[in-house]
């Protein structure tokens, strides 16, 4: 039952895991290492190659654990249910979809700029947040919320402690 | 010259300048994404027209007002407002979600307090001695440091160790992008200039804690619960007794001194002081299994430790000239400025403004302690705001912080890359708090280890005591915590294994 | 239409400059100035007569700040040049009646804020304020492939307190060439504290090259941390900023060989200067204001002439003196211009043995 997710709990990230070490450890020889006067014996690829090496090491651990405790499964005449995509979607769609506003929302600050991007994303942001039976309640304090934030920490980040918001289609206006 | 001091800081314009640096510090440091750090950078240029120990005193506040804000956002949201308010979150959520919000806050701040209180008499009373000690601290010394408290992470991670030390080679492994330590070569860059400067503390910390409490909420959307935690609203003065805050007083002086001793270290700071504490304070335990369950001892540990590492921290900044961390870099910078040099002449040639700093230390402490207590019921109606509207709109401030760390839009992107990550560390039940420890270490430990290498053939490491004492304990830590955590294993998999029978049991009979 | 209209004028003016010698007649200004305005318009222009288009400046000069200035710093608060540049930033703000906001953006020793704005906004309302070890040393040492050239410099305005060359008082060498003696008497076993890549580690490899010297380099990190390890006898000598030495020379703990300024600041005259010794020795740090390539030359006079203004000052004088132990220092375009190129050639000589 429950113990299938188990293993792959530990196969799967521990694939992911690993490849992104084998990946990290592949860029290490690019890196131009300073060989000149007074330089360090360890040069600047030993402490990376350390760590890539070692986080593979421990990804085929977690591998080989996984592959354990899936065939110790099977043994006790386990089955494995089939992954149903689609069912997983729908059930993250919230936090799919949170994603989405969040990284549209950073892409687009630099060139739209902080007051626009922030009124849109939190909007868009709170009512993913908000059980869709409820939107029809939502949506306009969403909106003010929106508006008042964006305008409020615009005005003290960038205008009184010169934090360097993107200032986007405001800089027609000089604000 | 004692009284010269104590009268600069008795003026009603620096007890003013005093109290608005402590309440700013607690905002910024109450809100995540905005640290004690980014407090005095933005109130650095305003005190450079003050009298110096106006300037100093206000430095002082909202050093001690951030640090000790950033409690508030680690119980109430699961969100350390500040790095060194990390392992508050271990028990203070717990607390929290258990209705006792108010009793967690007021465990903080009065800890809180006590910390910042035993830092700064270390700082006056033992500065000449634990000087000496500090520079007894060289490449080797700080190698082994990075090594022992890297295997810290090992009693941190409890039963999964490969996921826990995974979490912790994953945050070393991040910290190396950008110039390489030493040579300033580019170093996983892909050519992007923006990553010269190598991921934040402070990004990676939103990634990890804001973004992944928001996706955790936005999992729950449908799962129709109440927007808003329930709490205790009613509080009596700190919100626990004095029984139990008398029990607490021997961990608070471990965890003080803990945090004073990493204070002097320059380089180590507030975010390692915190979780090293929790973990020393955890195994010293009579009941180490409650840990993380929400209980006095976790918070205490914490809020005592990064609260003492201020005093700590202001050891070699005033007697060597030499600053620990970005805060403390700050502060000297402001010291300068006001021609007020620290290192070895300090007391001679500035006895009043020392004196004036140390009584700033202690009226901030007060302040902290009154606004923060005054300003619980205030805190707490903040969980009362619904989390669909709050949580974005944290998430709007760490984006500004980020922004605000380095001024670059650049970190947002990292920062919504971390989230990510984060998210899918959870999924898989990989532990995030080891991968700050990495983070922090990882650069501690390559930089020195790399001067080792190049010491070594003049200065063989047995001239180091330190550093064979360190390397030692390290050994003993790992054995210890190995056999721990097996034992942990044991005993989680057989309940596991009893409620699994118990299940099929269940089942049968049915 | 334009262009031509620029090119033309362009042209006038290098001739009229030619006549004129370095001080250009005020009549030709006046109206050369009002066709500069309308020749900025023209970037084919402005980018292709770039260097005449300085001079031109030079000469034009009303240009009006009307709205808020930006000035980014590229080293962080606390450090003496984000002191220096918000000092001159509050002064500037009196002087020209708008605001002048200072935003820091650091990183990689100032290269990242050089490289974010190094095309920033030509409008005349952004400028960028480091220090020229930054600005040629990150060019020297290869971590960025750009130089003062860049830019359109402003201004320099302000020179450090410099950096000095420290051992332990008890140390049995006084002077620069009693250290490099002691080196080449017992090779590779004097330890000199370096921060690699920065102004002291082409310091190091001077006092090796071309002063023969032959010392064990340590890699001791940045000032704070050189200081740790010269106190606590891991390294035999480093190089420090005077304003971190200065208590520990005083009370007898340390004491400084030289000065690596060409001269030793206008408040500590008593100290030699690494030159006598290496003459290729120099490391001048001085404070640098500089906008983004392509910027109205008339605001980068305009800014020049209120810069110059606002550091004749007595109150100036007085910062300068109790922070850098310096008097001011502070040069017109031309002469910036010139000292930079002066600083870049000679860190360039460097390059071979960097």
């Amino acid at each position: 039952m429950k113990r299938n997710s188990k293993f792959m709990m530990d196969i799967l990230p521990g694939i992911v895991i690993a490849l992104f070490s084998i990946g990290y450890l592949s860029l290490i020889p690019k890196i131009q290492t300073f060989t000149g006067m007074g330089s360090t014996p360890l040069t600047n690829h030993f402490v990376p190659a350390l760590w890539g090496g070692f986080l593979l090491v421990l990804a085929l651990w977690l591998i080989v654990r996984g592959l354990r405790k899936r065939a110790a499964f099977l043994k006790e005449g386990g089955k494995i249910e089939k992954f149903d995509l689609k069912a997983a979607f729908d059930e993250k769609r919230e936090v799919i979809l949170s994603f989405v506003v969040l990284t549209i929302y950073v892409a687009l600050m630099d060139a739209v700029g902080f007051v626009p991007m922030t009124i849109l994303y939190l909007f868009a942001q709170i009512l993913i947040l908000t059980p869709t039976s409820k939107w029809k309640k939502t949506w306009l304090p969403a909106l003010i919320c929106g508006i008042i934030c964006a305008v409020l920490f615009y005005f003290i980040f960038r205008m009184k402690l010169n934090v360097l918001l993107p200032q986007g289609i405001l800089k027609s206006f000089g604000l | 010259m004692l009284l010269e001091g104590l009268m600069a800081v008795m003026q009603p314009v620096t007890i003013f300048l005093i109290a608005v640096g402590v309440a700013v510090g607690i905002i910024f440091g109450s809100i995540p994404g905005l640290t004690a750090t980014m407090a005095i950078v933005m109130f650095l240029p305003a005190t450079y027209s003050m009298s110096a120990s106006q300037g100093i005193s206000m430095l002082m506040a909202l050093y001690i007002g951030g640090i000790s804000g950033g409690l508030i956002s680690a119980i109430l949201l699961n969100i350390p407002g500040t790095p060194s308010s990390v392992a508050t979150c271990f028990d203070g959520k717990p607390m929290a979600d258990k209705g006792e919000a108010g009793k967690a806050l007021g465990t903080g701040v009065v800890f809180s307090f006590i910390g910042t209180l035993i830092g700064i008499a270390i700082l006056i009373v033992l500065t000449p001695v634990l000087c000496d000690f500090a520079l007894k601290f060289q490449a080797y010394e700080y190698c082994a440091l990075a090594i022992f408290s890297l295997s810290m992470v090992i009693a941190l991670t409890g039963h999964d160790m490969p996921k826990g030390l995974i979490s912790a080679v994953l945050g070393a492994l991040l910290a190396t992008a950008g110039l390489a330590p030493i040579d300033s070569k580019p170093r996983f860059t892909f050519g992007l200039f923006q990553m010269n400067n190598g991921f934040a503390l402070l990004v990676l910390l939103i990634g990890l804690f804001a973004i992944s409490e928001v996706m955790a909420y936005a999992e729950s959307v449908r799962k129709d619960q109440g927007f808003t935690i329930e709490s205790n609203a009613k509080i009596k003065g700190a919100g626990f007794s004095l029984k139990e805050g008398i029990a607490q007083i021997p961990n608070a002086i471990v965890s003080s001194l803990i945090g004073v001793g990493i204070g002097i270290l320059p380089g180590i700071g507030g975010g390692v002081s915190c979780m090293i504490s929790y973990t020393v304070s955890k195994n010293t335990s009579k009941h180490p299994q409650l840990y993380g369950t929400g209980i006095m001892d976790g918070v205490v540990a914490s809020e005592s430790a990064n609260n003492a590492t201020i005093g700590g921290a202001m050891i070699p900044l005033l007697a060597l000239g030499i600053p620990g961390d970005a805060c403390t870099a700050m502060l000297l910078g402001g010291l300068q400025v006001h021609n007020v040099a620290p290192g070895p002449l300090i007391y001679e040639k500035n006895g009043a403004v020392v004196y004036a700093i140390f009584f700033a230390m202690i009226v901030s402490a007060i302040f902290m302690m009154l606004f923060m207590l005054l300003g619980m019921r205030f805190f707490i109606a903040v969980l009362k705001v619904p989390k669909n509207y709050l949580l974005p709109i944290v998430l709007v401030l760490c984006g500004i912080g980020a922004i605000g760390n380095a001024n670059m839009v650049f970190d947002t992107y990292v920062m919504v890359g971390f989230g990510l990550m984060s998210y899918l560390m959870i999924k898989s039940k990989i532990p995030t708090v080891p991968m700050i420890l990495g983070f922090i270490l990882g650069p501690t430990f390559e930089t020195n280890l790399r001067r080792v290498s190049q010491l070594a053939s003049s200065d063989p490491f047995y001239h180091h005591p330190i550093f064979c004492v360190l390397m030692i304990a390290t050994i003993l830590v790992v054995i210890f915590s190995v056999r721990s955590n097996l034992k942990e294993a044991k005993r989680a998999e057989a309940e596991e294994l009893a409620a699994e029978a118990a299940a099929s049991a269940a089942a049968k009979t049915e | 239409m334009k262009k031509v209209l620029a090119l033309t004028m362009v042209a006038a003016m290098t001739l009229g400059l030619a006549a004129c010698g370095s001080k250009p007649a005020e009549t030709t200004a006046a109206p050369a100035a009002t066709t500069a305005a309308a020749a900025e318009t023209t970037a084919a222009a402005a980018e292709t007569q770039a260097a005449a288009e300085t001079e031109a400046a030079a000469e034009a000069g009303d240009f009006k700040f009307d709205k808020t200035v930006n000035v980014y710093i590229t080293h962080g608060a606390g450090g003496d040049t984000d002191y220096m540049a918000r000092m001159l930033s509050q002064a500037l703000e009196q002087e020209l009646g708008v605001s002048v906001v200072c935003s820091n953006v650091t990183g990689s020793n100032g290269a990242t804020c050089m490289q974010q704005y190094k095309d920033g906004d030509t409008d005349g309302y952004t400028f960028i304020a480091t220090n020229t070890a930054a600005l040629t040393g990150n060019e020297a040492t290869g971590m960025v492939d750009f130089g003062y050239d860049a830019f359109e410099p402003v201004a320099i305005y302000g020179i450090q307190s410099g950096e000095n060359l420290v051992v332990p008082a008890d140390a049995p060498y006084d002077t620069l060439a009693d250290l490099i003696e002691a080196t080449k008497a017992n090779p590779g076993q004097i330890k000199l504290g370096i921060s690699t890549g920065g102004g002291v580690y082409i310091e190091a490899c001077v006092l090796t090259n071309l002063g023969g010297a032959q010392f064990n380099l340590i890699d001791a990190g940045d000032g704070a941390s050189r200081l740790t390890a010269l106190l606590g006898g891991e390294v035999d000598a480093t190089s420090l900023p005077y304003s971190t030495a200065a208590d520990y020379i005083e009370n007898g703990q340390l004491k400084s060989l030289c000065t690596l300024l060409s001269k030793a600041p206008t408040l500590l005259p008593d100290q030699p200067a690494a030159s006598e010794t290496i003459p290729e020795l120099v490391i001048d740090t001085m404070y640098a204001v500089l906008a983004p390539k392509g910027t109205d030359p008339a605001a980068v006079k305009a800014m020049n002439d209120a810069i110059l203004k606002v550091t004749s000052t007595d109150d100036w004088k007085q910062k300068c003196n109790d922070y850098s132990f310096q008097d001011p220092f502070v040069l017109n375009v031309d002469d910036t211009i010139a000292e930079l190129k002066n600083q870049r050639d000679l860190f360039q000589s460097f390059k071979p043995f960097l």
